[in-house]
C-alpha cells in the first residue's frame, strides 16, 4: 500500500507539472497562423475512403531515390558494409517489389482523425470511502497483450467515486507501464517553447517537426493537430511543398489544405512547375472532399484515365500523340477549374497560360523529331527518288541517292548501332564497291552483293596494326594475305613481331590462280575505292 | 678529471711562475725549505696534447666498436674545456685595463686591481661542461614523425624528382622500409649497402612503389622514390573511397585478404599497405594479413591485388547476371550496380555455381575467423560480484541526463519538499 502511495504521489506531482505545460498556446504571431484542428466534422471516413487515397498517394508522387535515401545511421559508429548479389531477371524483379512493398511501408500516411473526447463515466460511488485518505488512487490494467487505448486504467478519488482517468492520464500511465520507443513522458521542448518551434519552422525543418510529432502524440490529440496544422500553413505560405515530396506526411498535407479549402497555392505551384496532371488529381480531391465543382463527372472520368499512366518524376521531353491528348484535357479542365472555383484566379491563370507556351514548344519539338524521321529530298511519283535524307525509326539515318523508294545508287549510311557504310547501292542493297567501318574502328575496303562482303576486299584490322587483303564469299573470308600496316608501332594491342616479308613465294600469284579471283572483274580496285572514298 | 685538467691548464698557462718559483723562495726568510733537486713537472698531462688525451679517454677498441661499444647513452664525449672562458678572466677576479677591461672609462685611467671573489663562476662552468655531454635524441613534430619517432620507415619524402620537365605535382613518397645490406666484396671485403622501398602517389589514382639501393642511405631513398615515380599506376576507386570488392592476394608466403567497406570506416590495415593506400587515394578499407609479413612481399602482394580488381560492369559481364547492391542505410534498395547485354535465366545456372559474391571475388578463400574468448576478469568470482552490485546504478547516467534537461540539475521529487537536502552535487 505504502508502495502505490508514493507512486500515487509521484504521479501526482507529475501531473501537475504537465499541467501547467498544456495550457501552453502555440501560435505563431509573426506569421500569424492560427491553428484550426479536426473538431467539427469527422475527416476519418473521407481520408479512409480508397479513392481519396489513392489521389493523396499519387500526388506524393513518390521518387524513390528519396524515398529510400540515406537516413541517419541508428547510433552506429560505421555505416555496414554494402551486400552484393548476383540476380537474375526474375530474382531482381522479386526483390523490386520487396522494395515497393518497402516503400509503402515508408509511406504510410499517418491518419487524420477528428479531435478525442473527454471520458467521463462514474463507475461507482462508495460514500464509506470518503475521507479514507486525501489522495487519489490509481489502478491500471497491466496484462500483457491489451491494446493501450483498450487499457483499463481508474481512479478512486478522495470522495469515493471510482471513475476513468481523462486522456492525459491514460497516455502517461501507458506510457510507464509499456513506453513506446522514442516517446516522452515530459512534452519535449520543441514543442512547448515556441521560441525553438518557430527556430525549427523558420530552419525549414519540417519532416523533423512531423516525425516528432507523430512519436510524441496520438493523431487525435490537440496538441499534435495544432502543431500539424501550424506546420502545414508554413509549408503552404512559403510554398516549400518539394520538401515535403516523397515522404508521408505529403498526403496528410494536401488533405489539411483540401479540407481547409486552401489547396490554391499548392495548384499555382503543380500548374508552375507544369504538372497539369496532377493538378487535375487536387482538384478531383477537392471534389472527393466538399463535392463543390460544377463539373464533378469530368474529373472523375480524367482521374481514371491519369492513374494508370506511370508517375512523372521529370518533364517529359518527347511527348507521344496519347500523352498530348491527354494533356490538353487536363489543360482544359484546369482552366474551367480556375474560371470557376479558384481563389487566385489572376495568378493561377498567368501560370497556366505559361504552360501552355511551354507545353506547345515541347509538343513541336517531339511532332517535329518524328516528322524527321521521315523523308526528306526529292519525289519522283509519291517515291523517293534523287538526292535525299531519311530517318529511320531504329535510329539509322541514309544520305544519299534514292529510286522507287529504295536506297540506289552512291549513299552512306549510319547506323544505330555506331557503323558506317559509305559505297554504292542497289534496291535497297549493298553492292559494288564500298567501305564499312566498324565500332572499334576496323575496317573493310572492298566489293559488296547482297549486302554481304563477296569479292575481292581489304580489311584493315587497326587496332592491332594488320592489313588482310584477299577474298570474300558472303561475309566470310576465304583466301588472304596478311601484311603489317605502317603504324603497327602505334596501335593500341600491336602484334607482338611483325610478319616477316614474303617468305611465301609467288603469293601473289597464288591468290591470282584461284577461282575467286578470277570471277572478280577485272579492273583497278585501288583507283576505284579511292574514287568511292574521294566522294565522301 | 675536469678539475685536474683545469689545474695542468692553469700550469700550462703559467709556466714560468712555476719555474722561478725557486728564485723567488730564495728571498724568502726561512731558508731550510731550500730544495737542490732541480723540480721537473712533466708528467702525460702536459706532455701530450689535449687531442691525444681525450683520444685515450674516448677511444674503443676495434673488438669492442664492433660490438657496438661506445655508443648511444653511455658514451664518452669530448668536452671543449675552453669553452665559457676568456683570456684575461680566471679563478682570481682580477682586473685587467686592456685585456679584460677598457684602459680608460670615463675620464678616468682604471688601473689593475682586485675585485671580490665570484663564488659562482666554477659552478656555471662546471654546469656549461656537462651540458656538453648529454646524448640528446633528435625531435620531430607529430606531422613530421614516421610510423616510430625518428626512424625513417611511414615518414614523407615529397614528390619525385621531375622527369623531362614533367612535375609530379601533388604527389606525396612514404618510406616504407630502410635497412641496411651486407655484401661480401673481392677486394673490399664486408661492404655496407643501404635499400629503400617507397611508395608515391598523388591520393587520386595514381601510384607506384620503387626500390633503391646505394652505398649511402640518403641515395638509396632518392634512388627509390623516383623509381617509384617512373612506375605509376592507374587504380579505379570505388565512389572515391574503397575498392570494387573484397579480394584476396598473395606473393609468395604472404597472403593478403582485403575487405571493402562503407564510407567511414577508415584503414584497419597493416601500416604498409595504408601507406600505399592513402598514396592511391583509398579511405576505408580492412585487410588482414596471413604468412610471411615481409614487407616487400607485402606490398607487392597489394598492389597485385589491386590490379587484378574486376569491375562492377565485367563481374557482370562474367556471370552474365545483374549485379545488384543493398545498403543498409538506404533500408536495402537494390540498385543494379552493372547489368549484363545477356542476362541468364534461373534454368540456364548450374548447380554447383559459385553465386555468392565475396565467395566469387574472393576466389573460394575464407578469411579466418578466430574465436574471441572473454577477457580474463569476466571468468574471475569478483566479476559477478560487481556485476550484482552495479546492476541498480545502470539506469541512473541516462536519468540524470533527463534530470539535467529538465530541471537544469539532478534532483529528485523529494528535493521541492526537502530544498536544505541536497543530494549531490553538480560537476
Amino acid at each position: 500500500m505504502s508502495l502505490l502511495k508514493i507512486v500515487r504521489i509521484n504521479t501526482k506531482h507529475i501531473f501537475t507539472k504537465h499541467n501547467e505545460t498544456n495550457t501552453l498556446y502555440i501560435s505563431n504571431r509573426k506569421l500569424s497562423i492560427v491553428p484550426s484542428v479536426y473538431d467539427q466534422e469527422n475527416p476519418a471516413p473521407k481520408f479512409f475512403s480508397s479513392g481519396i487515397q489513392v489521389l493523396l498517394k499519387r500526388l506524393t508522387r513518390p521518387e524513390f531515390s528519396k524515398v529510400f535515401r540515406k537516413r541517419t545511421n541508428n547510433n552506429t559508429a560505421v555505416l555496414k558494409t554494402p551486400v552484393y548479389k548476383f540476380l537474375t531477371d526474375e530474382e531482381l524483379n522479386i526483390e523490386k517489389e520487396k522494395a515497393n512493398t518497402n516503400a509503402d511501408r515508408l509511406l504510410q500516411m499517418p491518419p487524420v482523425v477528428k479531435l478525442h473526447e473527454q471520458i467521463k463515466d462514474v463507475l461507482s460511488k462508495d460514500p464509506a470511502l470518503v475521507g479514507y485518505d486525501n489522495a487519489t488512487y490509481m489502478f491500471t490494467d497491466i496484462t500483457f497483450g491489451v491494446a493501450n487505448e483498450h487499457r483499463i486504467i481508474v481512479q478512486r478519488n478522495p470522495d469515493g467515486t471510482l471513475e476513468s482517468c481523462d486522456r492525459d492520464t491514460r497516455k502517461r500511465l501507458n506510457q510507464i507501464y509499456f513506453p513506446l520507443q522514442g516517446r516522452k513522458i515530459r512534452e519535449p521542448k520543441v514543442f512547448s517553447e515556441p521560441d525553438k518551434f518557430n527556430g525549427l519552422l523558420e530552419g525549414e525543418k519540417y519532416e523533423y517537426i512531423l516525425d516528432r510529432a507523430c512519436v510524441q502524440y496520438e493523431p487525435d490529440e490537440r496538441k499534435y493537430q495544432e502543431i500539424t496544422s501550424i506546420t502545414y500553413q508554413h509549408i503552404d505560405l512559403h510554398s516549400k511543398f518539394n520538401l515535403l515530396r516523397s515522404t508521408r506526411h505529403f498526403g496528410p498535407m494536401v488533405f489539411y489544405l483540401t479540407w481547409h479549402q486552401s489547396m490554391d497555392r499548392l495548384m499555382l505551384e503543380l500548374v508552375q512547375s507544369s504538372v497539369v496532371r496532377e493538378a487535375v488529381l487536387l482538384a478531383a480531391l477537392r471534389q472527393a472532399v466538399h463535392n463543390d465543382l460544377s463539373n464533378g463527372e469530368d474529373y472523375d472520368a480524367l482521374v481514371s484515365e491519369i492513374l494508370p499512366r506511370p508517375i512523372q518524376l521529370t518533364k517529359p521531353e518527347i511527348l507521344s500523340e496519347e500523352d498530348i491528348a491527354l494533356d490538353t484535357k487536363c489543360t482544359d479542365l484546369i482552366d474551367k477549374y480556375i474560371n470557376t472555383s479558384s481563389s487566385m484566379k489572376s495568378q493561377q491563370a498567368l501560370a497556366l497560360q505559361g504552360f501552355r507556351e511551354y507545353y506547345q514548344q515541347v509538343v513541336d519539338l517531339s511532332r517535329g523529331l518524328k516528322k524527321a524521321h521521315e523523308y526528306r529530298g526529292e519525289w519522283v511519283r509519291g517515291k523517293p527518288e534523287g538526292a535525299g535524307w531519311r530517318y529511320y525509326e531504329n535510329g539509322n539515318v541514309y544520305f544519299g541517292f534514292w529510286r522507287r523508294g529504295q536506297r540506289h545508287g552512291y549513299g552512306k549510311m549510319w547506323y544505330a548501332d555506331g557503323t558506317f557504310y559509305v559505297g554504292y547501292w542497289n534496291m535497297s542493297k549493298k553492292e559494288g564497291l564500298g567501305m564499312f567501318v566498324q565500332v572499334n574502328g576496323n575496317r573493310y575496303e572492298g566489293n559488296w552483293h547482297h549486302d554481304k562482303k563477296n569479292g575481292i576486299g581489304r580489311f584493315y584490322h587497326l587496332h592491332t596494326g594488320q592489313l588482310q587483303e584477299g577474298c570474300w564469299q558472303d561475309n566470310v573470308c576465304v583466301m588472304s594475305k596478311m601484311s603489317d600496316i605502317e603504324i603497327r608501332q602505334f596501335c593500341y594491342f600491336p602484334s607482338e613481331y611483325p610478319i616477316p616479308p614474303e617468305t611465301l613465294l609467288e603469293s601473289k600469284k597464288i591468290l591470282e590462280d584461284s577461282e575467286f579471283w578470277l570471277k572478280q572483274q577485272i579492273g583497278n580496285i585501288d583507283n576505284k575505292l579511292k574514287i568511292c572514298i574521294d566522294k565522301m | 678529471m675536469a678539475t685536474k685538467i683545469l689545474a695542468l691548464k692553469n700550469f700550462v698557462h703559467s709556466p714560468f711562475k712555476v719555474l722561478f718559483k725557486q728564485p723567488i723562495s730564495f728571498n724568502n726568510n726561512n731558508l731550510k725549505c731550500i730544495s737542490t733537486s732541480p723540480l721537473c713537472c712533466v708528467n702525460f698531462f702536459n706532455k701530450l696534447p689535449a687531442e691525444k688525451l681525450w683520444k685515450s679517454v674516448t677511444s674503443v677498441s676495434n673488438a669492442g666498436a664492433k660490438k657496438g661499444r661506445g655508443k648511444g647513452a653511455g658514451r664518452i664525449r669530448i668536452r671543449d674545456l675552453n669553452r665559457g672562458q676568456m683570456i684575461g678572466v680566471g679563478k682570481v677576479n682580477m682586473l685587467w685595463p686592456g685585456l679584460s677591461a677598457p684602459v680608460i672609462r670615463g675620464r678616468e685611467l682604471l688601473k689593475q686591481q682586485r675585485l671580490p671573489d665570484d663564488p659562482e663562476r666554477m659552478e656555471k662552468l662546471i654546469k656549461l661542461r656537462d651540458s656538453m655531454t648529454k646524448f640528446r635524441r633528435l625531435k620531430l613534430s607529430p606531422i613530421e614523425r614516421g610510423w616510430s619517432g625518428v626512424r625513417l620507415p611511414g615518414r614523407s619524402l615529397g614528390p619525385p624528382d621531375p622527369v623531362a620537365g614533367e612535375e609530379f605535382t601533388g604527389f606525396e613518397t612514404k618510406v616504407l622500409q630502410l635497412r641496411s645490406l651486407l655484401i661480401m666484396k673481392g677486394t673490399l671485403g664486408r661492404t655496407r649497402n643501404y635499400q629503400a622501398m617507397v611508395v608515391t602517389g598523388n591520393g587520386q589514382g595514381l601510384a607506384g612503389f620503387g626500390l633503391g639501393r646505394a652505398k649511402e642511405a640518403t641515395a638509396a631513398l632518392r634512388k627509390a622514390k623516383n623509381r617509384a615515380g617512373k612506375k605509376l599506376m592507374h587504380f579505379d576507386i570505388y565512389n572515391n573511397h574503397t575498392v570494387y570488392h573484397d579480394f584476396y592476394t598473395a606473393f609468395g608466403k604472404t597472403k593478403i585478404f582485403v575487405q571493402k567497406q562503407n564510407e567511414g570506416y577508415g584503414l584497419m590495415v597493416h601500416r604498409a599497405i595504408k601507406e600505399i593506400c592513402q598514396a592511391i587515394g583509398i579511405k576505408d578499407l580492412r585487410a588482414k594479413v596471413e604468412g610471411s609479413n615481409n614487407l616487400q612481399h607485402l606490398v607487392k602482394a597489394f598492389f597485385i591485388g589491386l590490379l587484378q580488381q574486376r569491375s562492377h560492369q565485367q563481374l557482370a559481364e562474367e556471370k552474365k547476371l545483374h549485379l545488384v547492391e543493398f545498403r543498409d542505410e538506404n533500408e536495402f534498395y537494390p540498385m543494379v550496380v552493372a547489368s549484363p547485354s545477356t542476362v541468364r535465366t534461373k534454368e540456364e545456372i548450374p548447380k554447383d555455381e559459385t553465386l555468392d559474391f565475396i565467395q566469387y571475388v574472393m576466389n573460394d578463400k575464407v578469411i579466418l575467423k578466430k574465436k574471441k574468448f572473454p577477457p580474463f576478469y569476466q571468468t574471475m568470482p569478483h566479476y559477478e560480484l560487481y556485476l550484482k552490485k552495479f546492476e541498480r546504478f545502470r539506469n541512473h547516467e541516462k536519468i540524470r541526463l533527463n534530470l539535467k534537461v529538465e530541471y537544469g540539475e539532478t534532483k529528485s521529487f523529494l528535493s521541492d519538499k526537502y530544498p536544505d537536502e541536497k543530494v549531490e552535487k553538480d560537476d
